[in-house]
C-alpha cells in the first residue's frame, strides 16, 4: 500500500502557525506542569529509588540502604541475579514459566481478541456502541475479583465442573486449581483480554473503509482481502494492544497464587514478591525487577520504533 | 523514540555502569557474632536460652502517672484476630476511640514499618521480627506500671518470656499451633498418628496429588519439612538441613502438584485440599466455609503433644507513638479474660492469661469440644518448638531455601 501511494503528493490539513498565539507564554508548559511534577514523583522516582536499592545493600538490621549515587553502584548484585536466571541458576524456571506463559496468553489474546475488535470495529453497525461498553464491563470490578470469581467457577463443585458433568464431558469433577500451567495461561487471557482489545478496536476502527473496498474492487477475494489488505494494516495495532496487555502480565503474581499456587507455575513476579517484602534480600528483589523492567522498557522501545517507522512509510 | 534518542538512552547507561566500575564505598559489613546474634548484634533467643533486649537512652519508656491522651489509638494488627467486641468494649471503658489497620501477614507489615510509612501506635509483632524492631528503635520499651494485668492475669511462664526477657518491650499476644489438618470424609482412613513420623504423611499418602497444600510463609513450610526430615531445630541455618528440606518440597511437589498458599481454612471446607498443613485456628474457620450439608465433623486436626511448632506474637508500641499511654491501656486491655474469650471465640487462638487454658476454654463451653485438638494446650506450648529470630545470614539461607522451594528450581 506504501508502494502505491508513494510519489502522490499528500495533502494534510495543517494548523495556522500562529495558533498558539492566542495564549500567553508558558501557557502550555504551565498547563503540563502538574502531569509532569506528577510522573516525576511517582513514576521517575521509585524507578530511580528501585535501581537504588539495587546497587545498594541490606544492613545487619534487614534495612535496605539505596545507593544513590550512581558512582559508587555495586553491580555485584544484579550480575548474580543475571547469573542464576541462566539454565540451571535459580530464577531459570520461574523466567522460563513467565516468557511461556506470557507467550501463550498473548497467542490467546491475538486468537480470541482480534475477531472481537475487528467485528465491533467493522461489522457492528448499530450495536458498536452496546458492544463498546460491554466491553468495558470487566473494568467495573477490580482483577482480583474477577479472578476470585473464577476460582468459584473452576473449584471442584463449581459451575465448570457441573456444566461439563451434566453434558457428559466429565465423569468425575476435574482438578481444575490445581497447579496446571493451562489453566494459569487461560486465566492470564482472560484477566488480561480487555486490556489488549481495547486499544486494538480503537486503532482497527482508524483503519480507512475504503482501502478494504479499494482491495475488492480490484478482484481480491475475502481472504485475500484479509491476508493481504487487512492484517497488514492491522500490524501496528496488534504490536500495540501486545504491548499493553504483556507489559502488566510480565510482573503478574496473583494470577498463579490464585489459579494454581504451585511452585511448579511460579513466575518472575512471584520472586519478587518474595524478596521485595523484606529480609536481607531486597537488594535481589530490586534488582530482578530493574532487568524485568529494561526487558519491557525494549520491549516498549521496539514498539515505539515501529509504530513511528510505520507513521513514516505512510507519509512517504 | 528514535533510534538515535535510543542510542542515547542507551549511552548513559553505561556511561553509569562505567563510573559504578570506578568507584567504591563501604557498606554491609557484618558486625558480631554471625551464627548467634541477629540484628544490632542482639543475641538471638531461643526457649532454652532467653534475651533479654537491650535498653537504650535515647529510647526510654514513658514515665508513670500519666493521663490518657484522647486518641485516636492508632492499632495495627493481623486481619482476624483482635474482634470487634475488643474495640468497643475499650472505647467503651476508656473513651479513646481505636483506628485499626489490618495486614496481611507480619512480612506485609514489616517494611511497612521500618520504612517509617506505617503511623501506628500500638502493633502486634511476631516473635521473630522483635530484635529487628528493638535494634532500629521503632518500638519503645514499655512501663510495667500501666499494666496491672500482666502480673495479675498471665500465665507464670510469661512473666518473663524467652524473646523478650523481664517483658521489657512486650506484652504477649496470642497462641496458637501449626500441624496437618484433613478432610475425613476424603480420607476416612488417616490417621497421622499410625505414622512413625506423623508429618511424613504427606509424603506417603497416595490418591492425594492435587489436594496438598503447605504454608506460603517460609517459617512454616520449611520448619515443618523439617521437622519430617528429623531435625528438631527448626531455627537451623545449616545448609545440609535447608537443602534437604528443600528437595523434600521439591519431590513433594511432584509428587502432589503441592499447593502454597495462606487460606487453609478456605480451601480444606471448599474440599479443594484434602490434607494441608494448617493453624490449629484455621480448623476453627473452616467451619464458616463449609458448604451446608458438611459436617464440621469432618474437619480434623493434628499436632503432637510434645515438640509442637507453636507460633506466638506479642504486642509492642511505637517509639514514634501518639497515644503511649492509651497504647498501654489497649495492651492492659487485651490481658483480661474476658477479652481471651471473646478472642477465642472470633478467631481460635488463645491469649496466655489464666482461665484461658484450653482444657478450661471447652470446659467452660467457650468452644465446641470438636476443637479441643486445635488450640494448642499448655504442654504444647511449654513443649513446643517456637521459630525464633535469625541473623542476617540465617535469614539469607532460609530466604534462598524458600527461593529454591518457590521456583521449583
Amino acid at each position: 500500500m506504501a508502494k502505491r501511494l508513494a510519489g502522490r503528493k499528500i495533502l494534510r490539513l495543517s494548523s495556522a502557525p500562529d495558533a498558539d498565539a492566542a495564549y500567553p507564554r508558558g501557557f502550555w508548559h504551565a498547563l503540563g506542569a502538574p502531569g509532569v511534577a506528577w510522573f516525576a514523583l511517582w513514576v521517575l522516582v521509585p524507578a530511580y529509588t528501585i535501581v537504588a536499592v539495587s546497587m545498594g545493600y541490606v544492613s545487619d538490621s534487614m534495612l535496605p540502604v539505596p545507593e544513590w549515587d550512581p558512582r559508587y553502584w555495586n553491580l555485584e548484585t544484579l550480575s548474580a541475579v543475571v547469573r542464576e536466571m541462566a539454565p540451571g541458576g535459580i530464577f531459570a524456571k520461574v523466567l522460563m514459566n513467565t516468557v511461556t506463559y506470557v507467550l501463550g496468553a498473548l497467542v490467546l489474546c491475538v486468537l480470541i481478541g482480534y475477531p472481537v475488535a475487528y467485528y465491533i470495529a467493522k461489522q457492528a453497525g448499530r450495536w458498536k456502541v452496546l458492544l463498546i461498553v460491554l466491553l468495558t464491563i470487566p473494568f467495573w470490578t477490580s482483577y482480583l475479583m474477577r479472578m476470585l470469581a473464577w476460582i468459584g467457577l473452576l473449584s471442584t463443585d463449581g459451575y465448570t465442573n457441573r456444566l461439563l458433568m451434566s453434558i457428559g464431558i466429565l465423569d468425575e469433577p476435574y482438578g481444575w486449581l490445581e497447579g496446571h500451567s493451562f489453566v494459569v495461561v487461560i486465566s492470564l487471557a482472560y484477566g488480561y483480554l480487555p486490556y489488549f482489545i481495547l486499544p486494538l478496536l480503537a486503532s482497527l476502527d482508524r483503519i480507512d473503509d475504503r482501502l478494504i473496498d479499494a482491495g475488492k474492487d480490484l478482484g481480491l477475494s475475502s481472504v485475500q482481502t484479509f491476508i493481504r489488505v487487512i492484517l497488514p494494516l492491522s500490524k501496528a495495532p496488534l504490536i500495540a494492544a501486545s504491548t499493553v496487555a504483556i507489559l502488566p502480565m510480565c510482573g503478574d503474581f496473583y494470577t498463579t497464587n490464585l489459579m494454581s499456587g504451585s511452585p511448579a507455575t511460579a513466575m518472575i513476579g512471584n520472586q519478587i514478591q518474595v524478596l521485595a517484602q523484606g529480609g536481607p534480600q531486597q537488594n535481589v528483589g530490586a534488582s530482578l525487577a530493574l532487568l524485568l523492567q529494561l526487558a519491557l522498557i525494549l520491549l516498549l522501545s521496539y514498539y515505539l520504533y515501529s509504530s513511528s517507522k510505520a507513521t513514516k512509510a505512510v507519509a512517504a | 523514540m528514535s533510534r538515535r534518542g535510543l542510542l542515547q538512552g542507551l549511552g548513559l547507561g553505561a556511561g553509569a555502569l562505567a563510573l559504578a566500575a570506578c568507584a567504591t564505598r563501604e557498606g554491609g559489613s557484618t558486625t558480631g557474632n554471625a551464627a548467634t546474634q541477629g540484628p544490632g548484634g542482639i543475641d538471638l533467643a531461643r526457649p532454652d536460652s532467653p534475651v533479654k533486649l537491650p535498653l537504650y537512652d535515647d529510647n526510654q519508656a514513658i514515665k508513670s502517672g500519666l493521663n490518657p491522651e484522647a486518641g485516636p489509638l492508632k492499632v495495627y494488627c493481623w486481619t482476624g484476630t483482635v474482634p470487634k467486641k475488643t474495640f468497643a468494649s475499650f472505647e467503651e471503658k476508656y473513651g479513646i476511640e481505636v483506628r485499626p489497620t489490618f495486614y496481611g501477614s507480619p512480612d506485609e507489615a514489616l517494611p511497612k514499618i521500618l520504612s517509617g510509612s506505617m503511623d501506628f501506635d500500638v502493633y502486634e509483632c511476631s516473635m521473630e521480627q522483635l530484635p529487628i524492631l528493638v535494634a532500629n528503635k521503632v518500638i519503645q520499651p514499655v512501663n510495667s506500671s500501666y499494666l496491672p494485668n500482666y502480673e495479675a492475669n498471665v500465665w507464670d511462664h510469661l512473666q518473663s518470656p524467652w524473646y523478650d526477657a523481664d517483658a521489657s518491650y512486650t506484652t504477649p499476644g496470642y497462641y496458637w499451633s501449626t500441624g496437618i489438618a484433613w478432610r475425613e470424609d476424603h480420607l476416612p482412613d488417616f490417621d497421622p498418628a499410625s505414622f512413625e513420623n506423623p508429618y511424613d504423611a504427606f509424603w506417603q499418602l497416595d490418591g492425594i496429588a492435587g489436594k496438598v497444600q503447605f504454608f506460603d510463609y517460609m517459617r512454616d513450610a520449611l520448619a515443618m519439612t523439617l521437622l519430617r526430615n528429623g531435625v528438631s531445630d527448626i531455627n537451623t541455618t545449616e545448609k545440609a538441613h535447608l537443602d534437604a528440606a528443600v528437595e523434600a518440597l521439591r519431590e513433594l511437589t511432584e509428587r502432589t502438584r503441592l499447593r502454597l498458599s495462606t487460606d487453609a481454612y478456605q480451601t480444606l471446607a471448599q474440599g479443594t485440599n484434602w490434607i494441608e498443613q494448617a493453624w490449629g485456628a484455621d480448623v476453627y474457620f473452616a467451619e464458616f466455609y463449609l458448604p451446608k450439608n458438611i459436617s464440621p465433623e469432618v474437619l480434623k486436626f493434628w499436632a503432637p503433644e510434645d515438640g509442637a511448632m507453636v507460633t506466638s506474637d506479642s504486642w509492642v508500641i511505637s517509639r514514634n507513638a501518639k497515644n503511649p499511654v492509651a497504647a498501654h491501656l489497649w495492651m492492659d486491655h487485651l490481658l483480661e479474660r474476658e477479652q481471651g474469650v471473646n478472642t477465642v471465640q472470633y478467631s481460635g487462638v488463645i491469649t496466655p492469661v489464666r482461665g484461658m487454658e484450653m482444657e478450661n476454654v471447652v470446659a467452660d463451653g467457650i468452644m465446641d469440644a470438636r476443637l479441643l485438638t486445635a488450640l494448642p494446650s499448655p504442654e504444647q506450648i511449654a513443649n513446643g518448638v517456637f521459630h525464633g529470630p535469625l541473623s542476617k545470614e540465617g535469614e539469607t539461607a532460609w530466604q534462598n531455601a524458600w527461593l529454591a522451594v518457590k521456583s521449583y528450581a
